[in-house]
């Protein structure tokens, strides 16, 4: 569905349409295109709003959606993504050179060295642990950056990076931004998704997901992990039909007057924009979240069929059920801390590993079966690595790592099958083709069609941009 | 620890880190010295001289020219601020805007149609301001800006960590919060209470120091309960500095505070005073306990006047009399009246209960006097046998047969199915007339209870007589006839049932208290590395300084924090309490880091209005309301919340207040109001909370939301009993705390999922129809009518001609529920401008 031109996506809705949209949303929603890049300075003084049409990129972009799988917590690189067999022969030793703890509670300066083998897979031949069978096999689909640089102090900070390009809170996060620089090309389901885990939200909960100060429109609306994945989605039986459509028309109205005579009032425009989304996510959500109709071959790949995967999968699968479907932006959490191995790392870890290695792998197959690998971003990471050194000798896990660290990227334009970046021999630091934050940021931006530094949104006569003035650089050797 | 302690404890952890708020842009943040990557300058220097750590200055209200006239001195910070960028404040909002501002901004609900035409026609000069004065002086009031407070110090209801169970008794101290803002409580005292309620009178204040989440699984291993304990005092001294101070002093727990003057050693200080409070329940000496103690006196006199007046009302027990002659026998108390006769031995034989083994809770034998005595009390001497006991129960034991205490859990049970007798041997003979008995005085249970038995007394061991059987009686379920007795019995179990509650020793989850353990630096933060020995004192590097010995009492540690806290010199204190209220009543603080005034907070918009505010309250007695009443009657305040294309350029955020903010309602005075134009809110105060979610008795407390409500859910949100990270499925989407973290700020968003769960929703759909049933019963039938009242209840005014017109249609086509469930919807109702 996202091939085809968004103009006709959205007529062909309008005619399916029977949720009763009055007239001024119907010219709301043939608007013309707007285009960002293009368009000409405004008078300071005009009214904004804000919509979530289609918007054109500054340039011709590689990419149209993203899935984040975001892995909160800080999964160790140096037992997953980054081997370094150095650290063999300084096991249980102590560390030659000074840490860079963050949280430190219980850290020793001995050496751990992973208890876990690496091979070699693929054509590429990238280096990966026997924890992640999965990403073995999709391994020349995958661009390994194993030197990610937040060098933050602790997780809120860290998850601000990587969300915002701020370690402070209150900023937009990367999908609000996205959503804002692009619209959506769906108008019958939120711009911006969050997959949440059934136990519970990451660190920082709902300012994952924040639209910081850009209008409330650019939220991440939250997807449950059960059933109903979306609560109160239906009026009563008795209540469909021509009542409602009725019933929303004389609602419309009333907000419609409310804000004609509260001119630029964006939270209120949100709120009427949040009805009319309402309505129509009351057919296509339904649609877009119910897995049914997959085929046994499909779950199977995600991991359906078996307990131990099928909850991480079911929603990696949805994931893709929503970018085919126009969705800009989808972001998969795992649950508070669920890769913070402070201890019994050598339990926790292979089990987390287990709980998404099959979905994640099975997403980026299937988006590539479906011809949407091209077009889509999908990245796997959270907002740390962990230390090459023991912490808690008693229960052994390892301390936070900021300074250095692994994530993964593929399709929607990033090169398949290379290991970009190193840090030092014992994994602790980045040293090599560095990718901070923001540079991963401007990366993104760039494979979207948009240049960092011209995506702007106008606060308080300033120009406020995603990357914040930092002097972020496209890594153009990846893409 | 378990994976989610664990998890709970680095949240807590990193959640105190997790204040550092945004630099708000042009106005706050905007001369901060950072370099490119946005780190804060941290130079001693800077450190010391921050601007909240400085004294309060008492600068002049500067003389402002413009457009708008000043009313009192906010007034003349804030024009003259908005005059330095050009800009003019907007004039005053309509009088119907005010009211609904107010009401909502200080009572946090919406207003009658009868007030709104009460205050539009109000042609007093000072309307307004007596508006301010009845809204303040409504017990309402303290309803809605607790609600604020209970926001910043994280209460909730329910333990957290994975376990999460209720706590049925941490309710009072949100009712103490409550009564504090309704009596003005001078703020310095409501500090100090809150830290050591136990020496001022006031224990349930105290609540808030164990306010937060506690992990009741405790590890066998000794790290991880070290660990555990540690957590717990760090949830407190986090909470107590952000909430009190503004400082973010839970960094300095593994190594001295990145941004601020406060040193590892100073956290542990602080921890220090903190060492001997522990979560749990203690008894209640509430500031009602004298007030208890004269109602149980007076009660416990009419009782026995009762008592008297029923001995002789009482029918005579007829051993072998006919059925029906006396009433049927009662689980909670029996009485058997007999002619009197001397007695040494009582025996009270069980032939036959409605189940199980028989259980008695009490045995009293009264002397047949004027003043009559219970004898059977074990204090008198009087012994007690029986024909057997229940095996291996604490609370079933025979000694609790007479041993002046009632209910289950003090009872006795006979180890057969159905029988057993229980004897009392009184230390001399005396003359008795009367035995009372029961199975639970508390009525909590049924079972077990005698059907059939036979009383007998005797001066001589084996001389038994029956003085009284089961046989005269009534059927179990038998109805007994209006009578002057039967009154007289219901006046007695109305009477007992207030003394059983007044006597009750009260408990509440409001911390233990015990002997404070030893505190040391741990290197790290790590419980197992434990360093130097460090006593409980103030920070060094600002307020007054002072040092508590090694030894000293854990209560003196709390009284002391608090008189320090509540120093007027300390210049964090008043600062940050009066920038709070500012921020409820105007949309954001003048800091906009309400919790964090250190050097990585915001800078104040305001710095001299803040200060002037902050001498106010110290100088007007730390009174909250003499603040509020500067706010609410300022032109600042009572600007109309109209858009200004010119402003927005400069000041888009509104930082300079050159308007009033408009805003969503948050979720409680949403879900108020819509109980409350329903014609269902009861307004009921105090006491325990209802509860939203099913009740179940899991080890784990499970918490699945109830599909249906009835009017023990229609109080306001605010006595909702509410658990820690579990969220109401309606109004939870509204930016609701979730008590697992302390929330300064809320956030206010605006998503599809609102819409839905306002739309569709089982408990707005329930509502929307009592809303119509409303508009029916009190504008009949005539759809214009109804049009009309509900635009007036929803929204405070009349419906235009072109909107009764489209809401008749609307009403005839398809009924005044789907009418009201659009007002409920409507951007007006859920906005205050």
């Amino acid at each position: 569905m996202n091939h085809r031109p968004c103009t006709l996506t959205r007529r062909h809705f309008l005619a399916q349409s029977t949720m009763g949209i009055g007239g001024l949303a119907l010219a709301w929603l043939l608007n013309q295109e707007k285009l960002l890049g293009d368009e000409p300075t405004r008078p300071e003084l005009e009214q904004r709003s804000f919509d979530l049409l289609p918007k054109r990129p500054h340039f011709k972009p590689r990419a149209r959606a993203m899935i984040s799988m975001f892995m909160q917590g800080g999964p160790s690189h140096i037992d997953l993504f980054d081997p370094k067999p150095v650290m063999a022969r300084h096991d249980g030793q102590t560390f030659p050179g000074t840490i860079q703890y963050d949280n430190a509670a219980e850290a020793s300066a001995k050496v751990l060295h992973s208890p876990w083998r690496f091979c070699k897979h693929g054509q590429a031949g990238i280096e990966l642990s026997e924890l992640l069978p999965g990403l073995a096999e999709i391994s020349d689909e995958i661009c390994l950056v194993r030197s990610m640089r937040t060098g933050v102090n602790n997780h809120g900070q860290s998850i601000n990076a990587m969300n915002t390009s701020r370690i402070l809170n209150g900023r937009p996060a990367l999908g609000s931004w996205l959503t804002y620089g692009l619209g959506s090309e769906s108008q019958n389901l939120p711009a911006y998704v969050v997959l949440a885990d059934p136990v519970s939200h990451p660190v920082l909960g709902v300012d994952n997901w924040s639209n910081g100060w850009l209008p409330s429109l650019y939220q991440g609306t939250v997807v449950r992990s059960q059933e109903p994945r979306i609560l109160n989605l239906d009026p009563p039986a008795h209540m469909r039909g021509q009542s409602q459509e009725r019933y929303l028309e004389f609602l419309e109205s009333l907000n419609r007057e409310h804000l004609r005579q509260r001119p630029g009032e964006l939270d209120l425009e949100a709120r009427i924009a949040t009805y009319e989304l309402a309505a129509r996510m009351q057919t296509a959500a339904r649609e877009a979240l119910d897995i049914s109709n997959e085929s046994a071959a499909v779950k199977s790949l995600y991991g359906i069929d078996e307990p131990a995967t099928a909850e991480f999968g079911t929603r990696c699968l949805i994931a893709r059920r929503l970018v085919e479907r126009g969705v800009r932006f989808v972001q998969i959490c795992t649950r508070n801390q669920f890769w913070d191995h402070h201890g019994n790392i050598r339990n926790a870890l292979p089990a987390s590993c287990r709980y998404v290695d099959t979905g994640s792998a099975a997403l980026v197959k299937d988006l590539k079966n479906h011809g949407l690998l091209d077009s889509t971003v999908v990245h796997w990471g959270g907002e740390m690595g962990r230390l090459p050194v023991v912490q808690n000798e008693r229960n052994v896990g390892r301390d936070h790592n900021t300074h250095g660290f692994s994530m993964w990227l593929a399709g929607g334009g990033f090169k398949g099958g290379i290991a970009y970046g190193a840090t030092d021999e014992f994994g602790h630091r980045a040293v090599e083709n560095i990718v901070n934050h923001y540079d991963y940021h401007a990366t993104l931006l760039h494979l979207f069609g948009l240049d960092h530094r011209r995506l702007v949104y106008r606060r308080n006569g300033q120009e406020a941009t995603l990357t914040d003035n930092q002097t972020a650089r496209v890594v153009s050797e990846i893409v | 620890m378990t994976l989610a302690s664990l998890r709970l404890a680095l949240l807590l952890f990193v959640g105190s880190i997790g204040l550092f708020v945004l630099h708000s842009g042009v106005v706050a943040g905007q001369d901060k010295k950072t370099d490119a990557r946005g780190a804060v300058d941290d130079t001693e220097d800077a450190k010391k001289s921050h601007w909240s750590f400085r004294p309060l200055i008492r600068t002049e209200p500067p003389e402002a020219v413009n457009g708008v006239k000043a009313r009192n001195a906010i007034d003349r910070f804030i024009l003259a601020r908005l005059e330095k960028d050009k800009l003019h404040a907007s004039p005053e909002a309509d009088r119907r805007i005010l009211l609904r501002r107010l009401k909502f901004d200080l009572l946090g609900l919406p207003s009658t149609p009868q007030e709104i035409e009460a205050f539009l026609s109000d042609a007093r000069p000072d309307a307004y301001e007596k508006l301010v004065e009845s809204l303040l002086a409504s017990p309402h009031y303290g309803e809605r800006w607790a609600r604020h407070w209970l926001d910043v110090v994280r209460f909730a209801e329910s333990d957290g960590f994975e376990t999460n169970l209720h706590r049925p008794n941490a309710w009072p101290y949100r009712d103490y919060v409550i009564g504090a803002f309704n009596s003005d409580k001078p703020y310095d005292r409501f500090i100090l209470e809150q830290l050591a309620g136990d020496k001022l009178g006031a224990d349930e204040a105290t609540g808030f120091l164990v306010g937060g989440p506690y992990d009741r699984v405790k590890s066998p291993e000794i790290g991880l309960t070290l660990q555990q304990r540690t957590d717990e005092l760090h949830d407190m001294v986090s909470t107590t500095s952000s909430v009190f101070l503004g400082l973010t002093i839970g960094c300095a727990r593994c190594h001295d505070h990145k941004f601020d003057p406060v040193s590892q050693v100073d956290y542990y200080a602080i921890s220090a005073m903190f060492a001997g409070v522990q979560h749990g329940e203690r008894p209640v000496n509430d500031a009602h306990a004298a007030d208890r103690r004269t109602k149980a006196a007076k009660l416990k006199t009419e009782l026995a006047a009762l008592d008297r007046a029923i001995a002789k009302a009482e029918p005579l027990a007829e051993p072998g009399g006919p059925a029906g002659r006396r009433a049927p026998v009662s689980t909670t108390e029996n009485t058997e009246r007999f002619t009197p006769v001397r007695a040494k031995f009582v025996r009270f034989t069980i032939l036959a209960t409605n189940n199980l083994e028989p259980c008695l809770d009490e045995l009293e034998i009264f002397t047949a006097e004027a003043e009559p005595r219970n004898v059977a009390l074990a204090s008198l001497g009087t012994k007690a046998s029986s024909s057997g006991d229940y095996p291996g129960a604490v609370i079933h034991k025979l000694e609790h047969i007479n041993d002046g205490r009632y209910g289950n859990g003090r009872s006795w049970i006979s180890n057969e199915m159905g029988k057993g007798w229980v004897q009392l041997e009184l230390p001399q003979p005396q003359e008795i007339d009367r035995i009372i008995w029961g199975r639970d005085r508390e009525g909590k249970f049924a079972d077990r209870l005698a059907l059939k038995y036979r009383i007998e007394v005797a001066l001589e061991s084996g001389m038994w007589r029956v003085v009284a059987t089961s046989e005269d009686r009534a059927l179990p379920g038998t109805k007994l006839p209006d009578s002057p007795l039967s009154r007289l019995l219901n006046r007695r179990a109305e009477l007992a049932r207030d003394l059983r509650e007044v006597t009750q020793p009260a408990v509440a989850y409001i911390g233990k208290f015990t002997p404070p353990e030893p505190t040391h630096r741990l290197h790290r933060g790590d419980p197992m590395a434990k360093r130097e020995k460090v006593k409980p004192a103030s920070l060094a590097s600002f307020g007054r300084r002072f040092e508590l010995p090694e030894a000293a009492a854990d209560q003196e540690r709390r009284l002391a924090l608090g008189k320090w806290i509540a120093d007027p010199k300390n210049p964090l204190t008043a600062r940050v309490i009066v920038n709070r209220l500012w921020q409820h009543h105007l949309g954001a603080g003048i800091v906009d880091t309400p919790s964090d005034f250190g050097l990585n907070g915001s800078q104040p918009t305001h710095p001299e209005l803040l200060d002037w505010l902050a001498m106010e309250l110290i100088d007007n007695g730390w009174r909250l309301k003499h603040i509020h009443r500067l706010i609410v009657t300022s032109a600042t305040y009572r600007q109309a919340a109209t858009g200004n294309a010119k402003a927005e350029a400069v000041d888009a955020g509104n930082r300079l207040w050159w308007r009033y903010p408009a805003r969503r309602l948050e979720a409680e005075p949403l879900r108020d109001a819509i109980l409350f134009v329903s014609g269902k809110l009861d307004l009921r105060m105090g006491g325990p909370g209802f509860d939203l979610f099913e009740p179940n008795a899991n080890y784990v407390k499970v918490y699945t939301p109830k599909k249906a409500f009835g009017p023990q859910e229609w109080r306001r949100m605010i006595y909702q009993s509410k658990p820690r990270m579990q969220l109401d499925d309606t109004f939870g989407a509204f930016d609701c705390p979730d008590g697992g973290q302390i929330t300064p700020k809320r956030n206010r968003s605006t998503t599809p999922l609102q819409a839905l769960n306002l739309l569709n929703s089982p408990f707005m759909l329930q509502q929307a129809e009592f809303f119509a049933e409303r508009l029916k019963k009190e504008a009949g039938s005539e759809p214009k009518d109804q049009a009309r009242l509900g635009f007036l209840l929803a929204f405070g005014r009349e419906p235009t001609l072109q909107e009764r017109a489209a809401a008749v249609a609307l009403i005839r086509e398809h009924g005044a529920v789907i009418f009201c469930r659009a007002l409920f919807n409507a951007s007006e109702f859920l906005y205050v401008s």
